[in-house]
């Protein structure tokens, strides 16, 4: 049974995915910790069992690239220091701007990985000179989580076209009213998987 | 000490100096009784060991639209191969060098929980100045390296205060360590040469050895050519290196010592090491030089080294001792100078010899790997 979530996304207060996602399985009595970037570190209880830990950064990047590859560094020091406390059953990362993160507290903790994939850089057109570097990443997480959800066809398509994630781990779970129960039950599935 | 250790070159894969630091630092550490595994760049994922060293290849990315976003991908991919290997190794620190290596360094540091080392060679402000959006990143990754680091390694005095200046670390975690030297390699592999092969037998080889860029200097060499063959025509002036050849023979053919300067492009080792020996002098004629290995490379060879009065340069070379400084970008300082060894060959031979016993007591890696073990000690809480 899956007990304890730890949700890494780039922005909590405008993303409503990750802020209905972590209410929806708070009150389902599961212990939630998302780590989100700010402009400052704090700790927050946002309801019973849903707490969001900012992480900040002290430099700026030329460029979304690289700022998210040193963003994400600051994910995982959060990221552990928070394993070590509550010892979670699941990671769930948020696009391949938390790519690097999730991959690596896997790797750290081998618990599960489940990545939500919003869109792909083949769905958004390689529009700017990092979108080739992206779209690798997009890969390499694909690769290496576990299940890999989807919120659209147009990306579900891209995913298993594109990307070749295999069926097997690929999910399409369009944002209707039961998506947030679908989405647990995927991990209640690769929490087995793993055991 | 269980030492793991970035560095994006490392032997067979030599670009800079960096590659010959990395491997001498490790294998001489391994000699002191320290585990030490290498992180570095190749084109497969594999796994060798050096003398002891346990190096692993990590490739990166054919996507990255430049040398910044390269380095970030690497890092993440170094990081991920640190986080499996420390399930059996355990590590106590990481070492990075360079700014491209900070982001794993400081990756593998927050993931790993364990302190970080970082050997600073040289500044972005120094190679090239910062003149673009992709400077100022590397600039910042430098300043986040010192920043993030528990202890801070420059290879020069000068170096020290020059790092300290551009990115105001606090001073109780900063350290100066010089680079070491390899001497015995200069006695055990050394490849036999034939003169010929690179001067006329009654040529003085004029030796230079390093990237053909801006920052060495080589343009200065070559205009004060003609200065030293007015007055000494055996000398043949001999370029091991790579990078902008093209634009360097063309200058050589502008001022018309074209057929006494002879570019070799890359040699390999043990070749390079025979000529460091079978040159009457080595000329280094950087207008950027944190440190300044080839002066010492040259002593090491029992030879003489004219080099210019900047950096690391200050200190590898002692002038009129071991051998001469020039004023940096300055060809008749140069052509000043080199005459003066030229016109005077006891007296050179005499340089030399004080150079190769300066080296001797100073440089050797044995002393450079305990003081760099001492900084790890201290990272580590031990003192």
């Amino acid at each position: 049974m899956v007990e304890r979530i730890l949700l890494l996304a780039k922005d909590f207060h405008n993303n409503e995915y990750v802020k209905q996602l972590g209410s929806f399985l708070a009150k389902q009595g599961k212990r939630v910790d998302l780590v989100y970037f700010d402009s400052c570190e704090k700790s927050e209880q946002v309801e019973v069992n849903f707490n969001a830990h900012s992480i900040t950064l002290v430099l700026n990047a030329d460029n979304i690239f690289n700022w998210a590859m040193l963003m994400n560094n600051e994910i995982k020091k959060k990221g552990r220091e928070l394993f070590e406390k509550f010892g979670f059953d699941i990671i769930h990362g948020n696009d391949w701007i938390t790519a690097p993160a999730s991959m690596t507290l896997k790797k750290l903790t081998e618990k599960p990985l489940v990545m939500t994939i919003h869109s792909t850089e083949h769905v958004r057109g390689f529009g700017g000179p990092h979108g080739g570097i992206i779209s690798d990443l997009e890969w390499w997480s694909g690769f290496e989580a576990d299940y890999i959800i989807s919120c659209d066809d147009k990306t579900f398509n891209s995913l298993r076209n594109d990307l070749k994630i295999p069926d097997s781990k690929l999910a399409l779970i369009r944002p209707v009213e039961d998506w947030k129960e679908k989405t647990l039950d995927i991990y209640e599935l690769v929490g087995k998987q793993k055991k | 000490m269980k030492i793991l250790m970035a560095t994006w070159e490392f032997p067979p894969n030599k670009v800079g100096g960096i590659a010959s630091h990395c491997l001498d630092l490790s294998k001489t550490l391994v000699n002191q009784g320290h585990d030490v595994h290498v992180l570095t760049h190749g084109p497969e994922e594999k796994s060798f060991d050096i003398e002891g060293v346990h190096v692993y290849t990590i490739p990166s990315t054919g996507s990255a639209p430049d040398i910044v976003s390269w380095a970030m991908f690497l890092s993440h991919r170094m990081e991920k191969k640190a986080v499996e290997l420390n399930k059996e190794e355990k590590f106590e620190l990481v070492h990075a060098h360079d700014w491209m290596m900070v982001p794993a360094g400081v990756g593998i540091k927050k993931t790993l929980n364990i302190p970080m080392v970082f050997t600073i060679h040289s500044t972005e402000q120094g190679r090239f100045g910062i003149g673009s959006r992709m400077a100022k990143m590397i600039n910042d990754l430098e300043w986040y390296g010192t920043y993030e680091a528990d202890h801070i390694i420059t290879v020069g005095k000068d170096f020290y205060n020059e790092v300290r200046s551009l990115f105001n670390p606090p001073e109780n975690k900063m350290h100066y360590i010089p680079n070491g030297i390899d001497i015995e390699r200069f006695d055990t592999q050394a490849k036999p040469i034939n003169k010929n092969d690179f001067a006329a037998d009654w040529e003085d080889i004029i030796l230079f050895v390093g990237r053909l860029t801006r920052q060495k200097g080589l343009e200065y060499l070559i205009y004060a050519a003609p200065d030293i063959l007015k007055e000494h025509g055996e000398a043949k002036f001999v370029i091991v290196g790579k990078g902008n050849l093209n634009f360097y023979r063309s200058i050589a053919s502008k001022v018309g010592v074209a057929n006494k300067m002879f570019f070799t492009g890359f040699l390999e080792d043990g070749i390079v090491l025979s000529l460091f020996k079978q040159a009457t002098t080595t000329v280094i004629p950087s207008i950027y030089e944190p440190f300044g290995i080839v002066a010492l490379e040259a002593a090491a060879g029992s030879r003489p080294s004219v080099g210019s009065y900047t950096g690391g340069l200050k200190e590898t070379i002692v002038h009129e001792e071991t051998g001469l400084h020039t004023y940096p970008g300055h060809s008749k300082s140069i052509a000043d100078q080199v005459n003066r060894i030229l016109s005077d060959k006891n007296w050179a031979n005499h340089l030399g010899r004080k150079g190769r016993a300066r080296v001797e007591k100073n440089y050797k890696w044995d002393k450079i790997a305990r003081w760099t073990a001492g900084v790890y000690g201290k990272a580590l809480g031990l003192w």
